[in-house]
C-alpha cells in the first residue's frame, strides 16, 4: 500500500441517518430559498385556504349545506386546512426531481429524501394555516374537549398517505411530465369527493361504501370530528383510511425504489 | 481483487431506459414470436448500447484521465462510478467514500447563501454534522472571503461560483474524487 495513503474516515452514516440528515437539509433549503424574493413570503400559505374559504362560505349558502348544527365556515374550515396540506404536498412532490434534475443526474443520494421533504416542507404550510382555523375556533367559541388527542395520530396519517402518493406522482412526475399537468385537475375532483364543503352524512346511503374507499374521507371527517365536533373518531371511516393508505404504501414503495435507480437516465 | 483497488468495474454494459418488465415490452415480445432476438442476441431490441463491455481498475494514489469524442460515453461511464444510474449489466465495486465534483453547484438554489450551499451540499453527499463544521471553517480558508460567504450565489461572479464548488471539492475528505468538466464551470442552473 502507498505510504501516503490519504487519511481514511469511517463511513459513519447508516443509510436511515443520511436520508434523515438531507430530508432536513432540503426542508431547511426550501423553506430558506423559498420566500426569499416574494413580498407576502409564508403569507401565501393563509391566502390559498383563505380564498377557498370565502368561496365555501358563498357556495355553502347558495346550496344550503347542512353543517351539523356548527357554524359552516368552521365546518368547512375544519376540513379544508388539513386538504389544503394534503394537496399541496403532492403537487409539490410531483415535479421534484424535474426541479433538482441537476442533483440527482450527478450524486449518488437516498432518492426518497425528496417527496419526504417536500411533504414535510408543506408541513410547514399547514402550520401557518392552521391559524386561520385557531381564529376562526376561537370566534365562534368552538369548545374542544379530550377528541383531540387524536390529532398527533390524524396527521400522522395523513402524512403517510401523503408521502405514499408522493412517492408515486414524483416517480411518474419524472417520467411523464404530463402528470405534473394533471395533478392539479385531479386534486380539485378529489376534492370534490371528499367530504370538505359537505359531511358525510349527506352522502347518500347506497354510496357510501365506494365513497369510504377515497382514503381522505375518513382522514377528513376525522379531523372535523375531533376538531369542531367534539367527537371521536368514526372507527370504519377511520379503518378504511388506513386500509387505503396502507395498499398505497405496498405499492407505491416497491415502484418508487425499483422506478428511482433509472431516474438520473430520463431527467 | 488487490487490497489498493479502490475502483473495479466488470463487464459492465450500459443502455439507457427503463428496462421494464418483459410483458410490458410489446415489440419484444412480437420479434421472439417471430423467432429472433432472445435476451442476449445481438438483434435485442431496444436503445442502443452506450457502454459495451466496460473494464476498470484503478489503484489507490492513481490518476486516471478518461479521453474520447463527443457522445462517447465518457460521462455515462462516470455516472455509473458515481452510483447515479445503475449498470445494465456487469459489476462495480468501490472501496471508500466517493466524491463526484461534477459541475457541483449546478442546481441549487440562487437565493441560498455560500454557507447555506455548502451545508447543503454536506447533506447531499452525506457528511456527519461534525464533518461539517470542519469543511465550513476549510473552506472559508480556501476561499478567504470572509463575509462573502453569507451573501446569496446569485451575487458571485462566475469564477467565484467556481472557486466555491472546487473549494468543496477539495476539501470534502474523500478516497475517490471523479471530475467532469467541474473546472469549464459555468453551468449554473
Amino acid at each position: 500500500m502507498a505510504s501516503s495513503a490519504p487519511v481514511r474516515l469511517p463511513q459513519t452514516q447508516t443509510a436511515l441517518e443520511r436520508t434523515i440528515n438531507l430530508v432536513q437539509a432540503l426542508v431547511v433549503r426550501e423553506f430558506k430559498g423559498r420566500y426569499r424574493r416574494s413580498l407576502l413570503g409564508p403569507a401565501w400559505a393563509i391566502i390559498q385556504p383563505l380564498g377557498y374559504l370565502l368561496m365555501f362560505a358563498f357556495v355553502g349558502h347558495v346550496l344550503n349545506i347542512t353543517s351539523q348544527r356548527v357554524p359552516y365556515l368552521v365546518f368547512t374550515c375544519s376540513a379544508l386546512v388539513p386538504w389544503t396540506f394534503f394537496s399541496n404536498a403532492l403537487a409539490r412532490c410531483a415535479p421534484t426531481f424535474y426541479f433538482k434534475a441537476a442533483i440527482v443526474r450527478k450524486i449518488a443520494l437516498p432518492r426518497e429524501a425528496f417527496p419526504i421533504a417536500e411533504v414535510i416542507g408543506s408541513l410547514v404550510d399547514f402550520m401557518v394555516a392552521g391559524l386561520i382555523l385557531v381564529a376562526m375556533m376561537a370566534w365562534y367559541r368552538t369548545p374542544v374537549g379530550w377528541p383531540l388527542l387524536w390529532f398527533p395520530m390524524l396527521l400522522l396519517l395523513t402524512i403517510l398517505l401523503a408521502t405514499g402518493i408522493g412517492f408515486v406522482v414524483s416517480a411518474l412526475g419524472t417520467y411523464q411530465f404530463d402528470t405534473v399537468f394533471a395533478l392539479p385537475f385531479v386534486m380539485q375532483l378529489w376534492m370534490l369527493a371528499t367530504p370538505v364543503m359537505y359531511s358525510f352524512q349527506s352522502v347518500p346511503q347506497r354510496w357510501q361504501v365506494w365513497y369510504r374507499l377515497n382514503p381522505m374521507v375518513g382522514i377528513i371527517e376525522g379531523f372535523r370530528a375531533i376538531l369542531v365536533l367534539g367527537r371521536v373518531l368514526d372507527p370504519v371511516l377511520l379503518a378504511c383510511s388506513i386500509g387505503s393508505t396502507l395498499v398505497i404504501w405496498i405499492i407505491a414503495w416497491p415502484l418508487f425504489r425499483y422506478t428511482s435507480q433509472y431516474f438520473a437516465d430520463v431527467l | 481483487m488487490a487490497a489498493d483497488v479502490v475502483i473495479a468495474m466488470q463487464g459492465v454494459w450500459k443502455r439507457y431506459g427503463l428496462p421494464l418488465p418483459r410483458w410490458l415490452r410489446p415489440q419484444e415480445q412480437w420479434l421472439r414470436l417471430m423467432g429472433n432476438g432472445g435476451p442476449h442476441s445481438p438483434q435485442e431490441v431496444g436503445r442502443p448500447w452506450v457502454l459495451r463491455d466496460i473494464n476498470l481498475e484503478v489503484r489507490r494514489g492513481e490518476t486516471v484521465a478518461i479521453v474520447g469524442r463527443n457522445g462517447a460515453a465518457k460521462s455515462s461511464l462516470l455516472k455509473i462510478l458515481a452510483d447515479v444510474t445503475p449498470p445494465t449489466r456487469g459489476q462495480v465495486v468501490r472501496r471508500g467514500r466517493l466524491f463526484p465534483m461534477i459541475e457541483i453547484t449546478g442546481g441549487l438554489h440562487q437565493e441560498l447563501t455560500g454557507r447555506e450551499i455548502i451545508r447543503l451540499i454536506g447533506a447531499i453527499v452525506g457528511l456527519s454534522r461534525r464533518e461539517l463544521a470542519h469543511l465550513l471553517l476549510e473552506i472559508e480558508e480556501f476561499t478567504e472571503w470572509g463575509a462573502w460567504l453569507d451573501q446569496p450565489i446569485r451575487t458571485y461572479s462566475t469564477g467565484m461560483v467556481a472557486r466555491l464548488g472546487f473549494g468543496v471539492g477539495a476539501c470534502v475528505p474523500s478516497d475517490i474524487v471523479l471530475i467532469d468538466e467541474a473546472l469549464s464551470v459555468g453551468d449554473l442552473l
